[in-house]
């Protein structure tokens, strides 16, 4: 345990950011988003800084113990800081694009600076948060600062966009709040009033509790801020808020906040160990219903940010079901699945972006056949492959723990659904990538088959390409694809002391 | 003692509750709504009053300026703007409320009669903690039946609001000396998701002319 103001710092650098955003965007919205990517900078430095001290086996806390700081907080940290900062980076051209586009007005720029730079502020507080109910006050204001980010169009589906997000997840959280006070409650007789808030706290005595104080509470907090992590039944507003909103905030909604709403599950219904194996395979039956749901509603889209969305669904069924079986290798697989769906899932939202930004659609079949930046085509298929389990990438590796992990728990029916649901990921997006860049032009389709696609796929430079911003940022995410697939390392071991601190206590 | 007072105060409260989500003239609805919070506000006065816990006069004090003024408020300000008269729910009257009070009893009966196995501290247990926790249960119910079951968009948050009333009541049996902060918290965050829920429905009716939830998912085509 060490003192540190950096955890302080971690979420009011960014809220600072919002201020000043906010005063520089009403006197000249031309130079909206600058401090937006040095607020963000500055986070990622911080967040940095606490993986640093983590990794040399400090405990970071502040305020009182009201912050705290372990391995999976910095990993979350890191998480959002990082895709915050290259998402704001990639949104800075994208939205000038838009507004030269005539889709918003010049006068809405700053807002979705200052609204980015609170959202990263409210969730980077979720990671580091240690109280109870702070946790759902954080999570419920990541929904409130994120909400007007979706309807940012405010079109009539950008509109219906929010108001599903807004209303689904503020009645889910408020099962979750329901779930913190049970846990509330039954921790006061044990260490008193005032430290009953705090998890660390409850989490040292929980294991006292009476098996259907756990039992409920943990359900709630499941059902409750699951609800904001897209697992059914609740998973109605995801595909339409990650979808409708601007494409570099689909890459932070579906990169960042679902797995910032999973650590709050995991957080504190890991308090629920007394009725663990009821809600380990309750975990594990989620997760399966979610992926099977998530992946047969892919199939069916047209649109590839919904087709995306829906996949998003079916990924945090492995994350969840990695939690729930609740072996080391299953946490670990849990929590490396997070770290690599973050990673591909804002790579392929951003490429989808891209295509947005040179045609002006999504719609799969009207992109087929246009000229596309080679670019755009290579980093689509790396987030594709990897979120498809093709081994060198990442996906293969934690699906690969997860899958390892069911099997030594015998839970063969799981297995096998997930394996049937790896594979159709993989088909379903490389179907998708084939009829968006390789199936051959309609004027071309005397052509040879496959050697020429390259060529015509090298060749298709005549429609704009993408801003150095925008490609800068998704090679950055590309190359963090390939890192934490091949590099053990920094992030592996971070992973490994968040694993090993929520099986062995 | 008060007891009696409480008993009846909290009975009064699934009545409103009732009334609330049946009533289709939406001033009418948010009116009782309003007397509900206002209600909860005298319940908690009244837990702080027989309990000596001079925490709940606080919260007495955030629960009447939040929920029996600002909400109430800001309610009417969206909905004079729209309409007066809500969009026909999925059933009619009868038979909705019959489902509703089956919807309620369940959860209430429930909680009753396993109150000694949620709530654990000596402290808290018995009457009119089991009561309460109870009422919180149905009334929760109510809320969420609301919610699912009302095409009106207005009605759907005034559904959202009964179950924030529900979860702020459960609170005095389960969580009576949380800190102020934590408290300042929650209800900043019930007053604000309120406002923006508001404000993207008006948003929706400016766009479409129609606050009706079920129209909302044809228009995606």
């Amino acid at each position: 345990m060490a003192e540190s103001s950096l955890l302080i710092a971690l979420f009011s650098v960014p809220a600072l950011a919002a201020v000043v955003e906010y005063v520089l965007g009403k006197r000249s919205p031309d130079s909206a988003g600058r401090i937006a990517i040095l607020g963000a900078t500055a986070t990622c430095g911080l967040a940095i800084a606490i993986a640093n001290q983590v990794l040399h086996g400090l405990h970071l806390t502040a305020l009182g113990q009201q912050l705290y700081a372990d391995g999976l907080s910095a990993l979350l940290a890191l998480i959002v800081s990082v895709i915050g900062l290259i998402t704001t980076i990639y949104a800075y051209s994208y939205l000038r694009h838009e507004v030269e586009e005539g889709r918003i007005s010049r006068e809405r720029l700053p807002l979705y600076f200052v609204l980015t730079l609170v959202f990263i502020s409210t969730m980077a507080a979720v990671t580091v948060t240690n109280n109870l109910i702070m946790m759902y006050v954080l999570v419920e204001a990541t929904t409130l600062a994120s909400a007007l980010l979706v309807t940012y169009y405010w079109q009539p589906e950008s509109l219906e966009a929010g108001y599903k997000y807004l209303l689904l997840c503020s009645v889910g959280i408020i099962v979750g709040l329901l779930g913190c006070v049970v846990f509330y409650a039954a921790a006061v007789p044990f260490v008193g009033g005032s430290k009953a808030m705090l998890i660390t706290e409850v989490m040292k005595v929980s294991s006292r509790f009476p098996p259907a104080v756990s039992l409920i509470a943990g359900a709630l907090i499941i059902i409750g801020f699951g609800s904001k992590a897209g697992l059914v039944p609740f998973h109605a507003w995801l595909p339409d808020a990650h979808s409708q909103s601007p494409s570099p905030m689909s890459a932070l909604l579906s990169g960042v906040t679902i797995k910032v709403a999973v650590y709050a599950v995991v957080r504190i219904a890991s308090m629920a160990s007394p009725a663990h194996s009821v809600l380990g395979t309750y975990c594990v039956v989620l997760g399966i219903v979610t992926m099977l749901v998530g992946i047969l509603c892919a199939f069916a889209q047209t649109d590839l940010k919904r087709l995306l969305a829906f996949h998003s669904v079916s990924q945090m069924g492995y994350i969840i079901m990695g939690f729930g079986i609740g072996s080391y290798l299953g946490v670990y697989g849990g929590i490396y699945h997070l770290l690599n769906h973050t990673l591909f899932k804002s790579l392929l939202f951003l490429c989808s972006g891209a295509l947005l930004y040179a045609h002006g659609t999504t719609n799969i079949h009207e992109l087929s056949g246009k000229k596309h930046s080679p670019l755009v085509a290579v980093l689509f298929f790396v987030g594709a492959l990897a979120m498809g389990g093709l081994p060198p990438l990442n996906g293969f590796f934690s699906k690969f723990a997860i899958f390892t992990a069911a099997a030594q728990a015998h839970l063969w029916w799981a297995l096998v659904t997930a394996l049937f649901t790896s594979f159709a990921t993989m088909a379903c997006l490389v179907k998708a990538g084939y009829e968006i860049f390789l199936s051959p032009e309609p004027a071309a389709l005397s052509a040879p088959a496959f050697g020429s696609t390259a060529v015509a796929v090298a060749g298709r430079t005549g429609t704009k390409g993408c801003p150095a911003a925008m490609a800068v940022a998704m090679v950055t995410v590309a190359l963090l694809v390939f890192a934490s697939g091949f590099s053990g390392g920094v992030l592996n071991r971070l992973i490994d002391m968040s694993a090993k601190a929520l099986v062995i206590r | 003692m008060s007891s009696d007072l409480i008993m009846c105060i909290s009975l009064l409260m699934i009545v409103t509750s009732f009334v609330a989500m049946e009533w289709r003239n939406l001033p009418g609805a948010i009116y009782t709504y309003q007397v509900q919070s206002v209600l909860i506000a005298l319940l908690l006065a009244l837990y702080a009053y027989s309990l000596s816990n001079h925490y709940l006069y606080v919260w007495c004090a955030t629960v009447l300026a939040s929920k029996g003024i600002i909400i109430p408020w800001l309610l009417r300000r969206y909905v004079a703007k729209v309409h007066s008269e809500e969009v026909p729910p999925l059933l009619s009257a009868t038979p909705s409320a019959l489902l509703g009070l089956l919807v309620a009893l369940l959860p209430f009966g429930w909680v009753f009669a396993h109150y000694d196995k949620l709530v654990i501290s000596p402290n808290l247990a018995g009457e009119p903690f089991r009561m309460n926790l109870a009422v919180a249960a149905a009334i929760l119910a109510i809320g969420f039946y609301t919610l699912l079951t009302r095409r009106d968009a207005f009605k759907v948050v005034i559904g959202l609001c009964l179950m924030e009333n529900a979860v702020h009541l459960s609170l005095v049996s389960l969580a009576p000396f949380i800190p102020e902060t934590a408290l300042i918290g929650v209800v900043t965050d019930v007053v604000i998701s309120v406002w923006m829920l508001l404000y993207i429905v008006a948003g929706v009716y400016r766009s479409l002319g129609s606050v009706d939830t079920f129209s909302l998912a044809k228009l995606r085509g």
